[in-house]
């Protein structure tokens, strides 16, 4: 089972943790587009309050730009900030889940996170894990 | 630069082109599968494309992607070879038509080998092995290399073109766009995300929607707060359009410093370029290539470089930009690839930031696509004859033009 930790000084978004550190966009825009805008709100809320501490915490970290090096607790904690990128435009800019009259967004596909594509990058830019 | 005081701004493009009219242009060609067929006969299959991938796709020997031309029912295998040259194969097996590859890409180890009977070719085209090829009578093994097509490499971009003799090399039919984008620096800026989709909706509509910058005030008033809106000149939008032979060009104002950004895009701005960054800031525009914001305006939003027919440029910066590849499947769908490239995140609250950058831009792309299918709805229920351009719209005008001169008579 992967950790559901949260490096020190971060417990408080422990609860969050199970639900919205989601590893890639894919995830993230599914849950983001499945939750209550009340839900993405407060998540916005909170994490917005908390996003300085977190820059500083994975600035620290001396990662090379990729979250494949760091450990499971401040990796979670980077998918909590890309979980609070994924729900900013619904709280910010368009006032509701997801783009005001916009394209399906399930025949809208990612594909930068196709398979192939996720192992040509990670021969390109190997990690220093 | 002080916006109010540039002349051009008021300036009408297309007076300045008396072969382009200043009148509606009709809906038929958008709906005419007599167009579509004259597209597909006289341009598609005839004049280069762009594959919309670049040899970073495809950056060692046996690296491959699959380009899927649907207008001419053809699937071809771009590889890149031992001698690291990039070729264009038709995706077929000369022993009974199997397709070699069912991957969009992938890496062939050496040879390409058909999973049907083994049969292989090098990366080259070239017969390599047939199984059992003493049990065939008079096998004429010369004729059974792949069929190649054109295949060429313009700024790291790779293109084909169907004709088996080209009417002209691909630096021709690139022609004055060389020069324009010259020392652009495609090769420190990765492709940062990539989305696909098939739209139904007619060819020239996608084609269409990236053509003009005149919807950003409206369609994109969310996800572009207030950037071409200038309160000291309201009606202040072009800073360039160039027309050149099958190409067009155009470059837009925009200001950031009246649009405020709300607190997440604020704070991606801070570690890399987002939509809410001010290009002109982030590097000295006179250092640019000459044809990406040739009017060297420090309130500037994106220039719109069109190469004909499928591909066009969205500069958003010196090392950020967008490529958009549009391909006609049938007369009333088509496939958008929409890709944005960046320099690679060095650190994660750099990766944080382009997330966000990734978000909006993905938002701005689908409110474009919103359109595409409902438009498609009104020219089929033939409401309507006749389309309206204004001045800004003027590289649809030209791009227009330039097929119906190729397509000729179709009615």
């Amino acid at each position: 089972m992967i950790s559901q930790k949260l490096p020190p000084g971060f417990q408080d978004l422990e609860p969050l943790v199970l639900r919205w550190a989601l590893p890639t966009e894919r995830q993230r825009n599914r849950l983001h587009l499945s939750c209550s805008f009340d839900e993405a709100k407060e998540y916005y809320n909170t994490l917005l309050g908390r996003a300085d501490a977190i820059i500083a915490h994975l600035d620290a970290l001396e990662a090379d730009g990729r979250p494949n090096s760091i450990p499971q607790e401040s990796k979670n904690l980077f998918y909590l900030l890309l979980s609070l990128a994924e729900v900013s435009q619904s709280v910010e800019i368009h006032g509701q889940i997801g783009v005001v009259d916009g394209f399906p967004a399930d025949r809208w596909l990612p594909e930068h996170e196709d398979p192939d594509w996720r192992a040509l990058e990670m021969r390109l830019r190997p990690t220093t894990a | 630069m002080n916006a109010a005081a540039d002349s051009k701004s008021h300036k009408r493009w297309t007076l300045e082109h008396p072969e382009l009219s200043t009148g509606p242009l009709p809906t038929a060609p958008y709906l005419s599968q007599n167009y579509f067929d004259g597209m597909r006969e006289r341009v598609f299959k005839k004049v280069w494309l762009c594959t919309g991938k670049r040899v970073e796709d495809i950056p060692s020997p046996g690296d491959y992607f699959i380009f899927d031309l649907e207008i001419a029912n053809a699937q071809l295998i771009i590889v890149r070879g031992l001698d690291n040259k990039v070729r264009a194969h038709h995706n077929v097996c000369m022993h009974r038509g199997n397709k070699l590859t069912v991957h969009n890409r992938g890496t062939f180890k050496g040879k390409m080998v058909c999973s049907y009977h083994a049969w292989a070719w090098t990366l080259d085209g070239k017969l390599a092995t047939v199984t059992e090829e003493e049990m065939f009578y008079n096998l004429n093994k010369k004729c059974l290399n792949l069929p190649s097509v054109a295949c060429d490499v313009w700024a790291g971009f790779i293109f084909i073109n169907m004709e088996p003799q080209p009417k002209e090399s691909l630096l021709e039919h690139i022609g004055p766009i060389a020069d324009l984008v010259a020392g652009y620096p495609f090769d420190e800026c990765p492709v940062a995300w990539s989305y696909k989709a098939h739209i139904e909706t007619a060819w020239q509509n996608a084609r269409d929607s990236q053509l003009e910058g005149y919807h950003l005030k409206y369609l994109h008033k969310r996800t572009s707060p207030g950037v071409m809106s200038y309160s000291e000149d309201p009606d202040r939008h072009t800073l360039d359009f160039k027309l050149l032979g099958k190409h067009s060009t155009g470059s837009y104002f925009g200001v950031r410093s009246e649009s405020t950004l709300p607190p997440v895009a604020r704070l991606a701005t801070k570690y890399s370029q987002t939509l809410g960054s001010t290009a002109s800031a982030l590097s000295d525009v006179n250092t640019w290539p000459i044809g990406v914001n040739p009017a060297r305006s420090k309130d500037w939003f994106f220039d719109v470089c069109y190469i004909f027919p499928n591909f066009h440029f969205i500069f958003l910066g010196k090392h950020a930009y967008i490529g958009h590849t549009f391909l006609p499947v049938k007369v009333n769908r088509t496939y958008w690839n929409a890709r944005c490239y960046m320099p690679a995140p060095k650190t994660l609250t750099q990766w944080f930031s382009r997330e966000c950058a990734k978000t909006a831009v993905r938002d701005l792309w689908m409110e474009d696509g919103s359109t595409l299918e409902g438009t498609q709805k009104v020219l089929e229920s033939g409401v309507l004859t006749h389309l309206q351009f204004q001045d800004q719209e003027i590289q649809i005008r030209h791009a227009t033009k330039v097929m119906d001169d190729m397509v000729g008579d179709w009615q």
